[in-house]
C-alpha cells in the first residue's frame, strides 16, 4: 500500500528525474487522447500498462490485438484492473483524430481503462524505436507492423513483449504479477 | 569554396529555419530533385517509392560537429545520456569526453539513432529516410542512377568486404557523386530515420519466408531486384539494428525537406 501511495505521488509530479534510465517514459513526448486532451507519456507512469501500436482503419491484425487485450481485461479482478492500464497508440496519427478514436473506442467498447493516443509521425517513429516495433507504410494505405503487445512496468520499463497470447490471458496475467 | 559564398549559404539556411540553426560548422547540403526509388523488399509489381525534393548533407557529420552539439546539449554527453537512448559504448572512442585532433574531421561513430536524430533536429533537419538515402546513393559520379553501370555494385561490395578495423579516413575524401554528395559508400554505414521499417524477424533462419503472423498486412515478400546485393546488405544491416545501438562503423548525415510543410517539429527539437 505504501508503494502505491508513493507511486501515485510520483505520478502526480514530473518524475523525469526519478525514472530509471531505460524507461520508455523518458521520451517525454506529448500526445492527444480521445478526449482531445494533451497527455505527456510520463503521465502513464504509476501503473503497469499494456501497450500496442495500431491504427483504427486496420482490418487485419489490429482487431486481433485489441480483442486479445480485451480478453486480458475480462480476466482481471476489479482490484487488478486498478493496477493495469491499456494503451493503444495510433500508427496513422494524421487520420486518427480524437473524434475517430472516440468512434473506435465506442465501437470496440473500450472503457476508461483504455488510453488511446495519437501524435505525429516523428513521435510515433520514436516510440516505435523505444518499443522495438517495426512498421512500414504500404502502397495500398495499409501499414505493415509488428503484431506485438508490450507490457511496461510502473516506471515505463519494458517488462515483457510477445506476439499474441500463446498461453491465454491467464498466463500473461500471472507473468505480470498483478 | 569562397568564404563569401559560404556565409551567403549560411544566411540562406538561417532564413529558411525558424529554429536556431546552430554554429556554422554544419555540413553543406546538396539539393536533390527527388524522384523514385524501387523498394527492395516488395513484390515485383510494387509501385516505386516516390521521393520528394530534399536536401542532404554533402558529407557525414564529423566528430567535431557532433562535439559542438554535445557542448550545446549536455544531456547528450557520454556521462549523461541515459540507457534508453544509448548503449554503454556511446562516444567511447573520445578520450576524456572529447574527440582528439586526429578524430575531429573523421565521421562521428558510436552514436545511437536517438543521438543522431537529436543532432539533426537541433539543426532543423531530420535523418534521411531510407528512400531518400537510397535515392542519393544510387547516383554514380556521372549519373543520377548509376546502379546499372559496370563496376558500381562491385565497388560498393568491395568496401563491404573490407574489415572495418582500420582507422577511419576524414570525411570528403571520396569523389563526389552526381549530386555532389560524398562518402555515401566507402566510409561508414549511416543511420536512417525509418531503418526499422524492414519487416523481417531479425532472426536469420526465419527470414527466408516472412512470418505472416508477426505482421499486420504482410504484403512484403520477395525482392524487386535480387541482383542488387549491395542493397540487400544494407537492408540486412538496417534490419539488425536497434535504436540505442552504437557501433564503430556507423555514423549519419542529416536531410531536410525542401517544402517546409512539417511545422510540428519545433516542440520536439532538442527534447531528445
Amino acid at each position: 500500500m505504501r508503494t502505491l501511495i508513493l507511486l501515485t505521488l510520483l505520478a502526480a509530479f514530473n518524475l523525469q528525474a526519478a525514472l530509471p534510465g531505460d524507461s520508455v517514459y523518458l521520451l517525454d513526448s506529448h500526445w492527444q487522447n480521445r478526449h482531445d486532451k494533451q497527455i505527456n507519456i510520463q503521465q502513464l507512469a504509476g501503473k503497469k500498462r499494456i501497450v500496442a501500436m495500431i491504427y483504427t482503419d486496420c482490418i487485419t491484425a489490429c482487431p486481433v490485438i485489441v480483442s486479445e487485450i480485451k480478453s486480458i481485461q475480462a480476466a482481471l479482478s476489479p482490484e487488478q484492473q486498478q493496477r493495469l492500464g491499456f494503451v493503444l497508440v495510433s500508427l496513422t496519427p494524421a487520420k486518427d483524430t480524437p473524434k475517430i478514436m472516440r468512434y473506435f473506442a465506442q465501437k470496440r467498447d473500450l472503457d476508461e481503462h483504455w488510453t488511446l493516443l495519437s501524435g505525429n509521425d516523428e513521435k510515433v517513429r520514436t516510440l516505435a524505436m523505444a518499443l522495438n516495433i517495426r512498421y512500414m507504410g504500404l502502397a495500398d494505405g495499409e501499414i505493415a507492423h509488428s503484431n506485438a503487445i508490450t507490457v511496461l512496468d510502473e516506471q515505463g520499463r519494458v517488462q515483457l513483449q510477445q506476439t499474441g497470447l500463446p498461453g491465454g490471458p491467464a498466463a500473461l496475467i500471472e507473468q505480470l504479477g498483478l | 569554396m569562397s568564404p563569401v559564398l559560404l556565409s551567403v549559404l549560411a544566411a540562406l539556411q538561417m532564413a529558411a529555419l525558424p529554429i536556431a540553426a546552430g554554429p556554422t560548422t554544419a555540413p553543406q547540403m546538396a539539393e536533390l530533385p527527388g524522384g523514385e526509388v524501387r523498394p527492395l523488399y516488395l513484390t515485383k509489381d510494387s509501385p516505386l517509392t516516390p521521393v520528394a525534393p530534399f536536401r542532404l548533407d554533402m558529407t557525414p557529420v564529423t566528430n567535431r560537429q557532433f562535439a559542438d552539439f554535445v557542448r550545446q546539449h549536455p544531456r547528450w554527453q557520454r556521462s549523461q545520456a541515459v540507457a534508453l537512448f544509448v548503449e554503454p559504448q556511446y562516444l567511447s572512442h573520445w578520450q576524456e569526453g572529447w574527440p582528439s585532433p586526429e578524430q575531429a574531421e573523421q565521421p562521428v561513430t558510436y552514436v545511437s539513432w536517438y543521438a543522431a536524430s537529436a543532432y539533426c533536429q537541433a539543426r532543423g533537419k531530420q535523418l534521411p529516410t531510407v528512400a531518400q538515402w537510397e535515392f542519393a546513393a544510387q547516383a554514380s559520379e556521372q549519373a543520377a542512377n548509376g546502379s546499372t553501370e559496370p563496376g558500381y555494385t562491385r565497388r560498393i561490395l568491395s568496401w563491404y568486404a573490407r574489415p572495418s578495423t582500420a582507422t577511419l579516413s576524414t570525411v570528403g575524401q571520396s569523389p563526389a557523386n552526381y549530386w555532389k554528395i560524398k562518402d555515401l559508400h566507402g566510409l561508414v554505414w549511416e543511420w536512417t530515420q525509418d531503418f526499422n521499417s524492414g519487416l523481417v524477424t531479425g532472426e536469420s533462419r526465419g527470414d527466408s519466408t516472412l512470418d505472416k503472423g508477426l505482421f499486420c498486412g504482410s504484403a512484403a515478400a520477395g525482392s524487386a531486384d535480387p541482383s542488387d546485393y549491395a542493397a540487400f546488405m544494407r537492408f540486412g544491416f538496417r534490419s539488425s539494428l536497434k535504436a540505442p545501438y552504437t557501433l564503430g562503423n556507423l555514423g549519419f548525415r542529416c536531410a531536410q525537406e525542401m517544402a517546409d510543410e512539417n511545422t510540428d517539429t519545433a516542440d520536439t527539437a532538442g527534447r531528445l
